[in-house]
Order: structure tokens, then sequence, then C-alpha cells
């Protein structure tokens, strides 16, 4: 039990990161960004194949996150330039269509032929519970732990986290206090992208996915992220990690081992009611 | 009024993009009817082509078998024509092309497709116009259950099967686990090959685990067969994921306390290059054919086909080679006029045929479902790259 919960945690790092991301994107800009594990795959992929390609590592994973960086950007900047107070319907099929574009773009370009996927970080192994953890596994853990922290102090407490809060909330309003809201959402944009790749670039060794199972990591995130009320940082990265330990734990119990994938998302809708127990569903949208 | 027309121009352009790189680029040989002295003998082939998992190079094994028999002078002095045609993993374009190819084209024959979707597509189609299709390579059930569908391949069960009792009887394993990474509806066939390897062995598996979807982290999976204290652990990985299995494997620290088995789609070089850099060599997967790989002098002929014709040469591709090599075998055979009709009697009325590449000798006859290949050889992934353990393994 004890260490299917350790082995799924190791899952649950990932799903804390991105939920973060995805959040943070949320609260910024309004976008609820399906494609966020696809983005930050397409930079791990990116970094992968060139480290094939015999570029030294360290550089390859920079242009990687670069890329991640760079393609976040670009939709930042489209929906700011065509879309720059977006329906909900436009923003969904912004997301949606760029979820697609990169899937689509990111098979082309890499299929689902297994790679060598080199560790950033020295191997190192942790014996937690009966089970083996890798040091990267350990540093991603650290890495969501840090996001959210960082993420939190930059919103409350500077002046550029103001500004991106009210950009959000009321962005006619910042617009008219002449607030460079463009480039604050394509910076939102662009640093989530660098940041999911960065998560992934972390969690791929261990796992050795292809392109298409690392972008649907988005799901679980997602729920996270829905728990949390798309708002709440803290409650979206420990969601994450419960996400994870619940799945390890449900595969070491025979008769629900099989249902494990599901079980998760069974849990979610209950603490969902729960949570929302008092107020009116329309209230609470 | 400006703003909200570009914004729709904006998003019109974003699905068309988005479509535009979905769709594809799916190309068909076009059928041509050149007639000639003598006109050709036409064969057909429906193949993922184009898609998620495209095999082009098993209907390309096959045109190149059919080009060196054309060089020699074709099947009594007439040429052989492959029509082969990609169905994009569509079900509706492989039932189109499969019409068009014997309504229009008028084959003789099907061989050497490599289709995700041709078989539960086209079986019933193929059994009612009396066509008979030598797949290249079979991936859904339904081509080994179908009347006049018969495949050179294992198929994944079959070849998971051969795992089972290469480590129990070659082996000599006493605590052989299976593991079933789950993909919709496919446990069951497993499920059912392990109980009967079990009743034909005595074999008794001390842990059979179902506990992870394919794709996902297979920690969980791991840690159940270590607990058990299995000594071999058969799983169903394809390429992708055997190597991400086994990298969790290293990771457990339990690299050298069990011997690891995994199906046929992990014997390509591009696994065996990520097994050696993350350090897990050692893995076993089963060959359905003689393995691509070694150096044994029957592979000749298949090596010097494809290079001459520039077909890449896969284990897959050994698929194409042998339907073809099999098709003209039978053509040789038929006294008086070649139709869609006396080819499939003469499927019917075959005896056997033996290839060096196969494990098991070819056999059609009148039986209501085809699984003419149920042997594989295995193959190691050492240092010296992929070996070959043993002799063939043939599934009872």
């Amino acid at each position: 039990m004890i260490d299917g919960i350790v082995a799924g945690l190791a899952s649950g790092t990932a799903y804390a990161i991105l939920a973060v991301c995805v959040v943070v994107l949320f609260r910024l800009t309004g976008v609820l960004n399906f494609a966020q594990a696809a983005l930050g795959a397409f930079g791990a992929y990116l970094c992968y194949a060139l480290a094939g390609a015999h570029l030294p590592l360290w550089l390859a994973a920079l242009a990687g996150l670069a890329a991640a960086g760079i393609i976040a950007g670009l939709v930042g900047w489209v929906l700011a330039r065509w879309f720059s107070t977006p329906t909900t319907t436009e923003r969904i099929v912004v997301s949606v269509v760029f979820l697609i574009v990169l899937l689509a773009a990111g098979f082309r370009l890499f299929g689902d032929t297994p790679r060598v996927m080199p560790s950033l970080l020295p191997e190192g192994v942790l014996t937690i519970g009966g089970v083996r953890v890798s040091l990267t596994t350990v540093v991603a853990l650290g890495l969501a732990v840090a996001v959210a922290v960082g993420v939190s102090l930059l919103l409350r407490h500077t002046h550029v986290g103001v500004r991106l809060q009210a950009m959000s909330e009321r962005p006619m309003t910042v617009q008219l206090l002449r607030v460079n809201t463009r480039a604050l959402s394509i910076g939102a944009w662009a640093g989530t992208g660098v940041l999911s790749a960065l998560a992934l670039l972390l969690v791929a060794p261990a796992r050795n996915q292809t392109f298409e199972s690392m972008s649907f990591l988005v799901i679980p995130a997602l729920a996270a992220a829905l728990l949390g009320g798309f708002s709440n940082i803290w409650v979206a990265a420990g969601s994450g990690l419960a996400i994870g330990a619940i799945e390890g734990a449900a595969a070491r119990i025979d008769g629900l081992a099989n249902y494990r994938g599901a079980l998760p998302f069974v849990l979610i809708v209950i603490a969902l009611i729960w949570m929302r127990r008092r107020r009116v569903w329309d209230d609470a949208r | 009024m400006t703003s909200k027309t570009q914004r729709s121009a904006a998003a019109v352009a974003l699905t068309i993009l988005a479509a535009g790189m979905l769709a594809g680029c799916a190309t068909d040989t076009p059928g041509a009817t050149d007639g000639g002295d003598a006109a050709p003998i036409v064969i057909g082939a429906v193949s993922s082509i184009t898609g998620p998992a495209p095999f082009p190079e098993v209907p390309g094994a096959a045109q190149a078998v059919f080009d060196r028999v054309n060089a020699e002078g074709g099947i009594n002095g007439r040429q052989i024509k492959l029509v082969s045609v990609d169905d994009g993993a569509d079900p509706a374009q492989a039932a189109q092309a499969a019409r068009r190819l014997v309504q229009e084209d008028g084959v003789v024959a099907m061989v050497g497709s490599a289709s995700l979707v041709e078989c539960s597509a086209n079986a019933a189609f193929y059994e009612k116009s009396d066509v008979v299709s030598i797949m290249g390579t079979g991936v859904e059930p339904s081509c080994f259950t179908a009347k006049n569908i018969a495949p050179v391949n294992n198929g994944t069960v079959p070849g998971y099967a051969s795992l089972l009792y290469f480590a129990s009887e070659t082996l000599g394993h006493d605590k052989v686990c299976p593991v079933i990474l789950n993909s919709a509806g496919l446990t069951d066939p497993y499920l059912e090959v392990i109980e009967k390897w079990e009743q034909d062995t005595g074999s008794t598996a001390p842990h059979i685990d179902t506990s992870v979807v394919l794709g996902d982290d297979p920690t969980p999976a791991i840690l159940a067969v270590r607990d058990a204290g299995c000594n071999a652990v058969v799983f169903n990985a394809n390429e992708p994921v055997a190597v991400a299995f086994m990298n969790t494997v290293k990771q457990q620290g339990l690299l050298g306390s069990a011997d690891w088995l995994t199906l046929t789609s992990a014997y390509s070089e591009s696994a065996f290059d990520a097994l050696a850099a993350q350090g897990t060599l050692g893995m076993y997967a089963n060959s359905e054919f003689l393995p691509f790989m070694s150096d044994d002098a029957a592979l000749d002929g298949w090596r010097e086909t494809l290079t001459a014709a520039n077909v890449p040469r896969t284990s897959l591709s050994i698929g194409g080679y042998v339907s073809a090599e099999i098709l003209v075998e039978v053509l040789r055979s038929i006294d008086g006029e070649i139709t869609n009709e006396t080819v499939l009697a003469a499927f019917r009325a075959l005896d056997e045929i033996e290839n060096p590449l196969m494990g098991m000798p070819f056999t059609f006859g009148d039986a209501p479902s085809h699984n003419p290949n149920r042997a594989s050889r295995m193959v190691q992934a050492t240092e010296n790259g992929w070996q070959t353990v043993g002799d063939w393994v043939i599934v009872p």
C-alpha cells in the first residue's frame, strides 16, 4: 500500500506542475489550456531529438525550453492580437485548436518510436517505503512546490503580479489605464510554456513515454486544477499529487486495480459535490 | 463590426490550419489497365500506409518479390501487377479500396496487406466475393477468424503465448508471471492463452497482473511481480512502452532478479539503442519470422530482393515478402485460367508450403479461420545487439 502510494506520487508530481500551470494561465488570461501537457511534451521531445543529433544536452534542453516558450508566446500573441476580449467559446476553440495542431505536428515530427531520453540530472536513487524513487522525481516534486510558492508570491506581492490579476479580472479597465496587457499575457503564456516543458523534461526519462501519452497527462492535471476551482494554486498542486497517490495505492488493492484509472475521477466528483454543497450550481460558476 | 469579422476570420483560419495538419497526405496507386500480349495478373493490397502506425514496407516487400518474379519471366509469361492502396487506417477507406480492387480492377487475390482496420472492414466482403487475402501483417483479432483471410504473422496473442512457453519450457522458469497492459477489450484473449499454457505445461502463474493500462506508468505492476517472487515476466508492450517498462524495472532494481520478455514490436534497432542507452539490456522479444537481424543464410534472398527494390528491411517486411512468395508458388501451381475463384480453390486444396523464414509450414485448407504461423524465434538484447536464442517455439 505504502509502496503503491510512493510509486504514484512520482506520476503525481507531473500532474501537480501541469495543474499549477493550467491554473496560473487560467487566472491570468481566462484560457483553459488543454494543450498544456502537449506544449511541454513538444519542448521535451525537441530536446531529445536535438540531443539525439549530438547536440550537447544542456544546449538541447535550452532549445526545447525556448521552443515551448516561443510557441506558447505565439498563441498568447494570436489571442491578444485577434481576440482581445474573447468570449468563453472563442477561448475554448483556440485552446482546442492549439491542442490538435500540437498533437498532429508532434506526431509528424517525433513519431512513436522509442527515443533515448537522457536525464538532465545525474542518476541517483532513494528508497522510500520499499520503492526506489529517482532523484529527478524528487527534484520535480521540489519544482512543483517551488512553482506554487513562487507564483503565489509573484501574484500577491509584486507590481507585475497585481497588473496580471487585474488584467484577467477587468481587462477593459486595465487597457484604459494604458497597461500593456498584450505583453503581460504573452509573458504569462510563454512562462507557463517553459515551466511545463521543464516539468516534462524532468519526468520523461523515468517514464520514456510517447509524445501522445505525455500530451494526455493534461487530463489528470485538469482534474486537479478543477479541484482547485481553477483559482487555488495550492489545492491544485496538492490534488495533482493526491490523484497520483490514489492511482498508485489502488493498483495494489485487489479488486480496485482494474479501475484505478477511473478512481480519482469518482473521488473528484464526490469532492466537488461536497465542496459546493451549500451553493446553488449556477451561483458557483 | 470589423473586429468581429476579423475574429471569425482568424477562427476559421486556425481551424483550417488544424484540419490540414490532420488530413495527412493519403495517396493511392491508380490502377491502370494496360493490355499487352498477355494481360498481367492483377493482385491487390489494402494497407495502412499513412496514419498512426504506417506499414509501407509490407506491401513494398510484396512488390519487390513481384518485381523479381517479373524480371525472371513472370508466371508462365504473364507479369504480375500489384495494386497497393492506402486505407489511412480508416475503415471506410479500407472498405472502399477493397471494393474498387475486386469490382473494378478485377484482382485475383489480395497479398501483402498490412492494415490496422482492413480485416473487420472487409472480411465478409472477401468471403462473399470469393477472394483470398494472404496478409503480410494482420493486426486486428478479426484477421485471424475470417474464412478467406490468412495472415502470415503470428498476431499479438499467439506471440504472447510463445513467450510464455519459451519462459517455462526453454528457460526453465517455475514462476512465470504474465503482465497484461490493458487496452480496450483485448484482455480476455490473453487470459485464455494463459489458462491454456498453464494446462499444457502444468505451470501455475504466481501472479497475473492486469492493473496497468498500456501507456501508463508501469511501476505498480512491477512492484506486484516483485512481491510475487516471479523469475520471469512476460508483458505485452509495444515498442516505446517496452523501453519505458524496462526503465522502470531498472529503477526498481529488479533487472537481474527475473527475465523480462515482450512482444515482437520491441525487436527493432531503435528499441535496442534506447535499451542500451538506459542500461537495460537482457530483455527478450519474440520474432514471428526468422530474426531479420541475424546473419542466417536463409535471409539472403529476402535481403537481396528488398535491397534491389530499395525497401526498408524490417521484421514486418518479411511478412510482405513471405506472403508474396507463397502466392507466387500457388499461382505457378494453377493449370489453366487464373481467376479469383481458381486462386481461392488452389489455396483450399493446398497441402502445405514450406518457407525457411517461417517456423512452421503455411497451410490454408477448408478451415473456417486461419492462423498459419504460430511459431516464434526468440531474440535477446545483448551487448552484441539482438541475438537469436534457442530453436523455434511453436504454440500448440
